[in-house]
């Protein structure tokens, strides 16, 4: 599933931190909730663009799981 | 009002300011501060003591300070005492003017990338730090969102726009970027001047919108028109600016959305060469590191032409990653990797991303004793202790061998 991946990413982003996930990711989860760093979201933006050859941050601003997913399906 | 700092609880007037300025204290012309009320503090107290400003960002490690050839002996050795100068100073405008006048013989150290990413001293004239600050009545009540780096050029630029119009400053670089879109609201901020990526990273955080900020400066990285729409919407009333400016050159000019000109006063300072743009020394500050080609010096920005003179900036033609307006020499951080115990080859590069520009990757070539988890674990744990936070690789890969250089080619 592709929330499942997407959380697989954050989770190592977190923990090359040392950080964790607090809570599971839902398609509601913001990237606020999660503490992404814009060094974290450049991050996820280039692991996502690599595992499913989408660029979230093309066509402008998002801020959630959900936005990320709708893309991913849209492609 | 002249400091407000949510973060740090400070709310500090210009009298306030007044006061710590004519108190008598011991000083150093190194700044190194978290805070970074206390960085400008400090500036101005050297200044109006005849002295230089070496200012070094807060986060340089003890290794890059000493790389500098700064030791804690250089720091302590550079302390003085500074008079009181309660009868000297009257007022902030007395403040302003005394600096203004002497604005020739006072001078400020930066060590910080600037263009070449390794940090380097380049030293700038008061009047080349103030070349482009304007100063009017009807820019009396500007109320300043501060979303720079204090020790960096475009902080500077912002800092003295603000103090030579004794206007309010509220700090809001390194906070919470819900907590910044209230702060905006609630303070009335008028101008906000910050990178493309702090603004992306801000808007997703504002809701409903900011009808008090009239004024959008963008610099330090290539302005993004894609969040035009989004500027339009969330802050209705404000007029987008970029600025072209360098630690090597200073603030030099400003476009109207994407669209830069090379002004007047400057045709003879600035032109554009095989689609480079060229600095010429006058308008430069002072560094042993400017490589100079003949009387001029060859910014590494590209540019594309348009009608009637106008341009826009490509990319930048040297190896250097441009990460969210900072810049890292690739080379500075493969030092630090090929000292890492399993590390048999490296090659760091930059890797575009919509939001911030490039970040910072690094494929590596490990011992085949060496466990790859353990060597990513390690490497990132050291660079982020030697480096700073915009330098360290995020992303780490593992290769057999490398097939391309970091511009593509085939490695020699």
């Amino acid at each position: 599933m592709i929330v499942n991946k997407i959380s697989e990413i954050i989770e190592q982003i977190l923990k090359d931190n040392g950080e964790s996930l607090s809570s599971a990711i839902t398609q509601y989860t913001t990237f606020q909730d999660i503490g992404l760093t814009s060094f974290d979201l450049a991050t996820l933006t280039v692991e996502i663009e690599d595992e499913f050859d989408v660029d979230i941050f093309e066509d402008g601003i998002i801020t959630n799981i959900g936005e990320i997913i709708k893309l991913i399906e849209e492609k | 009002m002249f400091w407000i700092d949510r973060l740090r609880k400070l709310e500090i007037t210009y009298l306030d300011l007044l006061n710590k300025i004519n108190q008598q204290s011991s000083n150093n012309v190194f700044i190194r501060e978290e805070n970074p009320y206390l960085v400008f503090l400090n500036i101005l107290k050297n200044f109006l003591s005849g002295q230089r400003s070496i200012i070094l960002d807060y986060d340089f490690s003890e290794d890059e300070l000493y790389k500098l050839g700064i030791t804690n002996t250089t720091i302590k050795e550079s302390e003085y005492i500074q008079e009181d100068f309660s009868k000297k100073f009257h007022s902030i405008q007395e403040i302003i003017f005394y600096l203004k006048t002497n604005k020739k013989k006072i001078e400020l150290d930066i060590y910080t990338s600037g263009t070449t990413g390794r940090p380097k001293k380049i030293t700038q004239s008061f009047e080349n730090l103030t070349r482009g600050v304007k100063e009017q009545s009807i820019y009396k009540d500007n109320i300043w969102g501060f979303a720079y780096n204090p020790t960096h050029f475009a902080g500077l630029q912002v800092f003295f726009q603000a103090f030579f119009n004794t206007n309010t400053l509220v700090y809001i670089f390194g906070n919470d970027f819900k907590r910044i879109s209230l702060d905006l609201k609630v303070l009335q901020v008028s101008h906000l001047s910050c990178t493309p990526t702090f603004f992306k990273m801000l808007l997703p955080h504002v809701e409903g919108n900011i009808n008090s900020i009239v004024s959008l400066t963008f610099g330090g990285e290539k302005f993004d028109p894609k969040i035009e729409k989004f500027i339009i919407k969330k802050f209705p009333n404000a007029v987008i600016k970029n600025v072209y400016a360098s630690t090597e050159a200073g603030s030099l000019f400003r476009s109207d959305g994407e669209y830069f000109i090379i002004p007047e006063k400057y045709v003879k300072l600035i032109k554009i060469e095989n689609l480079e743009l060229y600095i010429h020394k006058e308008l430069l500050g002072k560094s042993k590191s400017f490589k100079l080609v003949g009387q001029w010096y060859k910014t590494g920005d590209i540019v594309e032409l348009y009608d009637g003179g106008k341009f826009k900036f490509k990319n930048r033609k040297s190896e250097m990653i441009n990460v969210g307006g900072y810049k890292v020499n690739p080379s500075e951080v493969e030092d630090i990797i090929k000292t890492i115990k399993g590390v048999a080859d490296v090659i760091v590069f930059g890797r575009k991303n919509s939001l911030m520009g490039e970040i910072v990757v690094a494929h590596i070539v490990k011992e085949s004793s060496q466990n790859a988890k353990d060597l990513k674990e390690k490497i990132k744990q050291i660079t982020s202790l030697e480096l700073q936070e915009f330098k360290v690789p995020r992303l780490i890969k593992f290769v057999d061998s490398f097939e391309l250089t970091r511009t593509g080619k085939i490695k020699k």
